[in-house]
């Protein structure tokens, strides 16, 4: 119960993002992808070994939850994160951001204020870990940026590529 | 010497004259600021007082949230109450860290005055029906100024009815 998780750390400038590790089932690099569709009212597919995922754009997820000048831009090479959610179809996440993968003790993510707890639920933030006792990084879940998709909150669509 | 004896020696109060009944009571109150109005709080209400610390933005906060804090490894929910009160954002990073069994939070101000004792009689009150009672539970008359004493639970309880 102790051991540490797994995670991903997104760097975003001022702050940095953390998604669980164990949320996802394979990271495919952009060579090994392709999209499919995307309009107003249907999410664009991922194509990956003959598998598709529904799918959302990362950067912009967390780009609508921040303030400008607290996150850089996106940059670099596209990276999908897979998901097989126990409920609801396959879905893929894509990164243009550097990420590293730690693991930290669950002892330091720290709960959301009550106050406000629900609030951040709601757009996928679940905890947060100060690094290096300043450093303010945030646990997102990624569902919440699925929904957030579907809801048409937060970001846009990612396009036809 | 019996420990009676000796508890009378040294004045535990136990066999002193009562209080003459006209002397009134009184409560203390922390008073501080915030831009340039002051306001007041029970001493209780407030575990610590901390500067320095860097506020970090949340989303989807109403505008008097300035944001968060660490303050100790714990994020405290951090109130900017001139936004609230007169839509005016205070830039402090002085931090009135409250007293509470179930919520990390923390008043934002930008000065500490002083702790003050204030007769009952210098207390205004005001009825539950009172547009001012949303936020202040009494008005400190014996100031200069009149001092606003925060209501705590009210203001928690505009952030609760704001997200919902």
């Amino acid at each position: 119960l102790n051991e540490d998780i797994p995670v991903f750390r997104i760097n975003l400038g001022k702050v940095d993002i953390l998604l669980s590790a164990a949320d996802f089932s394979a990271l495919v690099a952009e060579s090994d992808f392709k999209m499919k569709g995307g309009s107003e009212n249907s999410p664009p597919l991922l194509q990956h070994k003959g598998a598709e995922y529904e799918c959302a754009h990362l950067d912009r997820y967390v780009d609508g939850l921040f303030p400008p000048g607290l996150t850089v831009p996106p940059c670099g090479e596209s990276v999908a994160f897979l998901a097989r959610p126990p409920e609801g179809p396959p879905c893929a996440f894509i990164l243009q951001r550097s990420f590293e993968m730690l693991a930290f003790s669950p002892a330091e993510f720290k709960l959301p204020p009550m106050g406000i707890r629900a609030q951040l639920k709601k757009r996928g933030i679940y905890a947060f870990r100060f690094a290096d006792g300043e450093r303010i990084q945030v646990l997102i879940n990624f569902s919440a940026s699925k929904s957030a998709v579907a809801n048409g909150d937060a970001h846009e669509r990612i396009h036809r590529r | 010497m019996t420990s009676d004896e000796l508890m009378d020696r040294l004045g535990d109060g136990r066999n002193a004259e009562p209080l003459p009944e006209t002397e009134e009571k009184s409560e203390r109150f922390f008073v501080f600021a915030m831009g340039d109005g002051l306001y007041a709080l029970p001493p209780a209400s407030i575990r610590e007082i901390v500067s320095g610390l860097d506020i970090f933005p949340l989303p989807a906060c109403p505008p008097y949230i300035s944001g968060l804090i660490n303050c100790h490894g714990i994020p405290h929910t951090v109130f900017d109450l001139r936004v609230l009160f007169s839509n005016e954002r205070q830039g402090s990073d002085l931090f009135l860290i409250l007293n509470l069994d179930n919520d990390s939070v923390a008043f934002a101000c930008t000065e500490v005055k002083e702790i003050i004792e204030v007769p009952v009689s210098g207390l205004s009150r005001f009825a539950e029906k009172d547009g001012d009672a949303l936020f202040f539970s009494s008005m400190i008359e014996t100031l200069p100024t009149k001092v606003p004493v925060l209501s705590v639970p009210h203001i928690l309880r505009k952030l609760e009815t704001d997200l919902e």
